[in-house]
Parts: structure tokens; C-alpha cells; sequence
């Protein structure tokens, strides 16, 4: 087994239907529809649960909510979109271009998708610094990165996307010795320095207290919304829900049961200078 | 409920007192069945005492006309260690990357292993003897001794260091885009350089002092005038030998150890 496998252990079915479909090029026009999913089933080997969606789009620039119970389906959700759960049945499109598990494996593709994590999973002995330029490593070839050789143009990405989660302070701290809050505003960087068009939030808040919570909520929203970037984000608290995402979708054992605007997070508040 | 819990703790406590005593009378009966073959015998050991006495005796005063050849042999046992060490590492990281069941196929990982366990059985001085043999006398079938010995023990280390890295920053670099070798770099290598660093340093230390013995059979090293003076009576040049080795092997010991502190 690979470094692949590594992360496909825990879900280890892997796809068989290897058709290499190319995602629509990056320059140009972007199409309006970011994620489409249509009859979808998945799930994991040795469990009985499955994720079952007729029907999905998600539209550029939006910020969906998924919420729900524990075991709903939100994560799932959330790796099959990022390729990391096979599909069963049905199909996924992402950015105009139906994809397949192989598809997802290309770098360019890969890039385009950028994943924060609950645990942020950071390499902790790491400076923020190093954390966050490793997001870039998809643009760099392989030799090269491998020494740490990356482009001055990565290095004033990574200084640029620091300044905007506000961690110029502890650039060259070790993430180890950071909060919680700010270790996942390292994860933040990550994903935004990737230049993703879309980013996939798993629980990003779920393991900071509700100050913090909130703060990392409009420091994602506030970034997404700059740069028009699609957000799609799993949450355990309605209200964070209500008040970040322009979308809810409510998920219960693995079935969509309610999908809705919401006009609550339409309304500018004071001190946020960017909503929908 | 509440009952059930007491009798399940209960129950826990007498198990784990049964396993205790089992392992103790085990360990007992392994000791008493090892004895005869050891032929302890401690009124041989008091009846020594005055000819170990002597023989120290005959040590002092130590001879420093021979410290040039002594600090150049033991040059060449650091020498020896060093290239050995490097060799291994170099010949270790593949093999550990083969051997991590978190890296390889259970096909690759398992047979790397027990490979690795083969290397660990071979005692140092059966392939010092086996080099000398075939590649003759001199340093150098010593650096291949070490070099061979240290992969077992690097190679299995370093494994284990992969094994414990966090996979979710794998999975992280992996969903940012970066390739298998990237991932390798960055997810894994940056995860566990204290514990790499640590287990090589570790490694030389043990390979310094394991490498004195490699002159015995002519693989290089202060090993051979340790025998050579031991075998001509001259305890005072055996004197000066140890005073130098002790020195040279409490330096490495300390370096190696600030070092490993140093690292976290």
C-alpha cells in the first residue's frame, strides 16, 4: 500500500473505474456550478452506512452548511467530494467535468480543492510559516520542493495569506506551541494558499470554544467571500450554521432532509465587511 | 449496575493479580533452569579476588609511550563507526521505508522485516570474521561489519519512527496536491527527524564501543592492541588503553546525549 493507502485505510474501498476525465482548465470563463452530485450512493467497507443523494448542485461563490446528527452523512459527504470515499452508484461533477476517484488524483485538480481539517493536522515541530507554504506543494515539481526549493512567488503567497489570518506574530513559531484557534487558522492558510476554488471545511470549529469558534467562522467566511471561493463546510452547531452559511443543508442518516437558504446570513452585521 | 461494575473491577483485579504471579513464577523457573548452565559459583569468585587485584595492580602506572599509537587506533575506531554508521543509514532508509506497514504493501513490509530481524540475529563479530575472510585484513572489512550489523537495528528503528508519524498530515498534504515523494518529505521525514536523528546517534554510540572488539579479529581499530598488549603481559599499555577509552567513550556518550536533548 502506498502513502495513498495511508489515507484510504480507514475507507478502503478503492474505485475500480479508472477513466481519466480531465477537469475543466482552469483559465477561462469558470463554470457557474461547482459540485454536482446526481443518484449518489457511498459508504465504507464493513459498515452498513450509506450516503444516498439524488440530487446536489452547488453553485460558485456559495457557502453550504451541512448539518445534522453524529453519523448523518457530513463528512462522507464532504470525502466524496474530495475523492477520499468512493462512489458506489451515481455521479460527481466537479467544476463542469465529471469526475472519477482517479480524476481526483491529479494535481491540478487537486489544488483547486482546498480541506481544513477538525484537527487541523499540522506538523506540529513545523514553524506556520513552513505549514502554510507546504499548501503550495501541488504547484512545484517534486524534485525541486523536495529540498525546499519553492518559488518567490509561493514564499509572498505564504506571507500574504499569514498577514490575512493574522499570524504575522507567529510566523516562525512551532505550530505545537500555538491555541487551537490559531493552529486552525494555520489550516485555513493552507487551503487558501493552495488557490483553491473550492474549499471543504470538516467540523473546522468543532474543538475550540465558542469565541474562538465564531472568529474562525468570519475569518473563513471573510476569505472565501474576497475570493469568491465556494464553501462547503460541515457543522455541528445550527447556530454557526445560521449565521455563516448562505445554505443549509440538513443531513440524516446518510439522506438529505432539508435543503434551504438562509436569508439570516444575507444580513450584513457590523464589523464584517464582506457577505454575500 | 452498580454492582456489576464492582464485580467486573473484581474480577479485573484478580485476573491481573493470576497474570503477575504467573509471570513471576515463570521468570523464577527460567532463572532456576539457567543456573546449572552458568555454573555460578561465587567461592570461585571470592578466590579470584586477589589475582584480579594483581592484575590491576600490574596496570599502574599506565604507559604513555605508547599514546600516539593508542589515540591513532582509536582515530581509526571513530573512523571505523563513523563511515559505518553513515553507510547503514544510507542502506537503512530505503529499507525502512519498505519495512513501515503504514508505507508498504503487507507483501513488501513483512518479508523487509523479517529481513531486517535476519541482519539483527548476526552478531557483529561472526561478519567481522566473514569480511576479513573475504575481503581480508584492515578497516575496512570492519566499516562493512558495522555497516551490515547497524542496518538491522537502524532499519527496524526507523520503521517504527514512519509507523508512528500522524497519517492525517499525510492525508492533508495528499489533498493539497502533493506528490508521494512530497508526502514523504514533508508529511513524514519532517514528523519524525528527532526520532531519525536520535536513533543514529544512539547507533553510533553503540557502534563506537561495539567496534573495539573488531581489532580482536583483525577488522581494524584499537582492538587489535588491546589483544596485542593483553597477549605480551603489557598491562601498563592496557592501562593507558582503557584511561583513553573511557575518555573517548564518555565524550561520545555526552555529545550524543546533548545532541538528542537538543532535539524535540
Amino acid at each position: 500500500m502506498t502513502l495513498t493507502g495511508v489515507a484510504q485505510r480507514s475507507h478502503p474501498r478503492v474505485p475500480v473505474d479508472v477513466e481519466v476525465t480531465a477537469a475543466a482548465p482552469r483559465t477561462g470563463p469558470q463554470p457557474s456550478v461547482v459540485v454536482t452530485l446526481k443518484g449518489l450512493t457511498a459508504g465504507y467497507v464493513r459498515s452498513s452506512f450509506s450516503l444516498q443523494l439524488p440530487a446536489l448542485r452547488i453553485v460558485r461563490g456559495e457557502r453550504v452548511a451541512l448539518v445534522g446528527p453524529s453519523g448523518s452523512g457530513k463528512t462522507t459527504l464532504l470525502r466524496v467530494v474530495n475523492g477520499r470515499v468512493s462512489i458506489e452508484q451515481g455521479e460527481l461533477e466537479l467544476f463542469g467535468c465529471p469526475v472519477t476517484a482517479a480524476t481526483l488524483r491529479g494535481r491540478s485538480l487537486r489544488r483547486r480543492i482546498g480541506f481544513i481539517f477538525q484537527t487541523f493536522q499540522l506538523v506540529g515541530r513545523a514553524t506556520v510559516f513552513e505549514n502554510i507554504l507546504w499548501g503550495r506543494l501541488s504547484w512545484r515539481s517534486t524534485l525541486p520542493s523536495l529540498f525546499s526549493s519553492f518559488s518567490r512567488e509561493d514564499r509572498l503567497q505564504t506571507e500574504e495569506v499569514i498577514r490575512e489570518v493574522g499570524l504575522e506574530a507567529q510566523a516562525l513559531q512551532r505550530v505545537s506551541d500555538l491555541s487551537g484557534g490559531q493552529q486552525q487558522r494555520v489550516g485555513i492558510a493552507r487551503a487558501l494558499v493552495q488557490e483553491p476554488d473550492l474549499i471543504l471545511a470538516d467540523e473546522p470549529v468543532s474543538n475550540l470554544d465558542p469565541e474562538t469558534a465564531n472568529e474562525i467562522m468570519r475569518l473563513l467566511e471573510r476569505a472565501c467571500n474576497s475570493r469568491h471561493v465556494t464553501l462547503m463546510m460541515s457543522l455541528h452547531q445550527p447556530d454557526l450554521a445560521r449565521r455563516h452559511a448562505g445554505r443549509i443543508i440538513t443531513l440524516e442518516g446518510g439522506r438529505l432532509v432539508d435543503d434551504q437558504p438562509n436569508p439570516e446570513a444575507l444580513v450584513p452585521r457590523t464589523g464584517d465587511t464582506l457577505h454575500r | 449496575m452498580k454492582s456489576s461494575l464492582a464485580q467486573r473491577l473484581k474480577a479485573h483485579h484478580r485476573q491481573r493479580r493470576v497474570q503477575t504471579a504467573v509471570f513471576l513464577v515463570l521468570f523464577a523457573v527460567l532463572f532456576l533452569l539457567a543456573l546449572p548452565g552458568a555454573e555460578l559459583d561465587f567461592s570461585k569468585f571470592a578466590d579470584s579476588l586477589p589475582r584480579m587485584a594483581d592484575f590491576l595492580g600490574r596496570m599502574a602506572p599506565p604507559d604513555m609511550s605508547v599514546m600516539t599509537t593508542v589515540l591513532t587506533s582509536t582515530l581509526e575506531t571513530l573512523q571505523i563507526a563513523f563511515v559505518g554508521t553513515f553507510l547503514s543509514v544510507v542502506l537503512s532508509f530505503p529499507l525502512a521505508l519498505m519495512a513501515a506497514t503504514n508505507l508498504a504493501p503487507a507483501w513488501l513490509s513483512q518479508p523487509t522485516r523479517w529481513l531486517l530481524g535476519a541482519i539483527r540475529a548476526v552478531p557483529l563479530i561472526l561478519l567481522a570474521l566473514f569480511f576479513v575472510s573475504t575481503v581480508g585484513l584492515g578497516p575496512f572489512p570492519g566499516v562493512l561489519a558495522i555497516t551490515v550489523h547497524s542496518v538491522g537495528m537502524l532499519g527496524k528503528f526507523y520503521a517504527e519512527a514512519f509507523e508512528n508519524a500522524d497519517p492525517g498530515v499525510l492525508e492533508a498534504l495528499d489533498s493539497a496536491g502533493a506528490t508521494l515523494l512530497q508526502r514523504l518529505r514533508f508529511g513524514i521525514f519532517t514528523q519524525v527527524a528527532p526520532d531519525l536523528v536520535r536513533d543514529t546517534l544512539f547507533r553510533l554510540e553503540l557502534n563506537f564501543r561495539e567496534s573495539l572488539i573488531l581489532g580482536l579479529v583483525g577488522a581494524g581499530g584499537i582492538g587489535f592492541y588491546i589483544q596485542l598488549y593483553i597477549r605480551a603481559f603489557q598491562y601498563e599499555r592496557v592501562a593507558t588503553l582503557t584511561i583513553t577509552l573511557l575518555v573517548i567513550v564518555i565524550i561520545v556518550e555526552l555529545t550524543s546525549t546533548r545532541l538528542r536533548q537538543m532535539l524535540r
